[in-house]
């Protein structure tokens, strides 16, 4: 493509004269635009948070792995030595019977009074809690560590994991296959929308080919008509997003922080904008192309 | 100047033929009327002239160019050096008249110096200067014709090819776009103008070339019309 700056700055005046001669059609493609990328807005703000609750849940978890009363401290670094040889172990942390009676007294707190005078006698036993690297091996890793001499069970949540695990998986298959569906039928209807607007002028683009200019030149102010108006669509659309994540983050994150948290608008917004102003820009380039194309032949 | 070289038209998907055979010549500074009723394929000239469509067989040659040899890339160069006036106006509707006049300098290239000399020079030879900043839409006919005219001629081509350019207006007005043209020719440049007009043509006493059911009847200097409708 032949085009240099007193060209586009043509091509730019060009595309905003279309876009005021059909501003009707244009405030349609852009309000659709808006909508489809609502859609993929919330598509990748649900998805994050459900990514991010993942973790925390993972980054939670863990194996404690009680050991048996009086295991000597030369044994117990043996056990610590042989836990970091099983290879899904991602981290090992030592609870001495003492760490664990104060963790007793610190969680019943001004009840806790039941607890004193077993400082002498502590029922309790020592453990290791450790973190996996696979949640999905949990039940062979527990197996692993119960069979260490000096273990005498390990403990783990397993059902509690792996459904949350299955629930995130399937949530993710299910909104990634309605979000590609969705942004299939928006970029339908986007095209669509500016064809019609193409349409309307197609009379002026086969006058343009009969005085002489190039494809590139009728092509090139529609393109930028189509990505002006994903633009807007896409702009318009996330400051709707931000606003609607903000008053629903508020809504949940109340009731949640206590066992989870989800991401801070602040923390998504640059992620979002960067998507909106790609998906915005790809939709309305390609709708223009696209719908354009069929009436420049030669 | 423009060379018909024994051209017949036959499209695809049809039996008929358009054009049979014809062979004529347009030296430079001429003005000729191509006539003939409905179907005689006046259109298809002007369609073979401008590159939208090719001859079955035959040579057509406008400034020396064969015009079927033309690549696809090399149609919108060879586009530029003619004056195209149609009977439907066909101006931008997106843009208003001096913007419409200004089109064929800006798809050439020109500075905006040369855009801001000539197209004011155009607008006032049409009598437009008043109707610069109007939409087409807000024009009479004879306006967009006029306007449409100035367009074709912005770049001072060396022929002006116009397709039943009175078609849609009435006796005044068209008298008026005839004398535009005429004007035009006087100036140097060669027009060739498809109509089914006879008053057009005896009012002009011009070249005339009839066409009747794709042949030339009649290659007539200072001829007129007297079929019509």
């Amino acid at each position: 493509m032949d085009i240099n700056i007193k060209k586009l700055g043509s091509f730019i005046k060009d595309a905003f004269d279309g876009l005021w001669f059909n501003r009707n059609v244009a405030i349609a493609s852009v309000v659709i635009v808006m909508s489809s990328l609502c859609l993929f807005g919330a598509y990748i703000a649900i998805s994050m948070n459900v990514d991010y609750i993942s973790k925390q849940f993972r980054s939670q978890y863990a194996i404690s792995a009680y050991l048996e009363k009086g295991t000597p401290d030369e044994r117990v670094e043996e056990i610590r030595e042989e836990l970091n040889n099983i290879s899904n172990i991602a981290t090992i942390n030592f609870i001495s019977e003492d760490d664990a009676l104060n963790y007793c007294k610190e969680m019943f707190g001004d009840d806790a009074d039941f607890l004193n005078g077993l400082e002498e006698d502590n029922p309790l036993r020592a453990s290791f809690d450790v973190t996996l690297k696979d949640l999905t091996k949990a039940g062979e890793t527990k197996e692993a560590i119960e069979k260490i001499i000096d273990v005498s069970w390990a403990k783990n949540n397993q059902d509690f994991v792996t459904k949350i695990l299955n629930i995130t998986k399937s949530f993710k298959n299910g909104s990634f296959v309605l979000m590609l569906l969705f942004s299939l039928i928006s970029v339908f209807i986007v095209s669509n929308t500016i064809k019609i607007s193409v349409s309307a002028r197609k009379e002026d683009i086969y006058t343009m080919r009969y005085v002489g200019a190039t494809n590139d030149y009728i092509v090139c102010p529609f393109v930028i008509e189509g990505i002006i108006i994903g633009l807007i669509g896409a702009l318009i659309g996330y400051i709707v997003v931000l606003i609607g994540y903000t008053y629903c983050y508020y809504m949940i994150a109340g009731y949640i922080e206590s066992l989870v948290s989800i991401y801070k608008t602040h923390q998504l917004a640059l992620l979002l904008f960067g998507c909106f102003i790609l998906f915005g820009l790809i939709i309305g380039a390609l709708g223009s192309v696209y719908s354009v194309k069929r009436y420049i032949k030669a | 100047m423009i060379y018909f070289e024994n051209v017949t038209k036959q499209y695809a998907n049809s039996d008929t033929f358009v054009l049979k055979d014809i062979s004529f010549y347009v030296e430079r500074g001429e003005f000729v009327f191509i006539i003939g009723g409905s179907g005689a394929g006046k259109s298809t000239i002007t369609k073979l002239i401008i590159a939208e469509e090719k001859q079955t067989s035959g040579s057509i040659y406008v400034n020396d160019v064969n015009v079927a040899e033309l690549k696809d890339k090399e149609i919108p160069a060879y586009r530029r050096s003619l004056g195209i006036v149609f009977q439907e106006f066909r101006l931008l509707s997106t843009k208003n008249i001096y913007d419409n006049i200004a089109f064929p300098l800006r798809i050439r290239g020109a500075s905006n110096d040369e855009i801001e000399e000539l197209v004011p020079q155009w607008l006032d030879l049409v009598r437009m200067t008043d109707k610069a900043y109007s939409m087409p839409s807000e024009l009479s006919g004879g306006e967009r014709q006029r306007a449409a005219i100035a367009r074709a001629m912005v770049n001072n081509p060396s022929v002006l090819i116009a397709d039943e350019p009175t078609g849609n207006l009435d006796p005044i007005i068209t008298a008026e776009i005839m004398d535009y043209l005429r004007q035009i020719n006087e100036m140097g440049t060669t027009i060739l103008v498809v109509t089914h007009d006879p008053n057009v043509v005896n009012s002009m006493q011009k070249r005339v070339i009839e066409l009747n059911d794709g042949y030339i009847t009649r290659d007539m200097q200072r001829g007129g019309y007297t079929f019509g409708y």
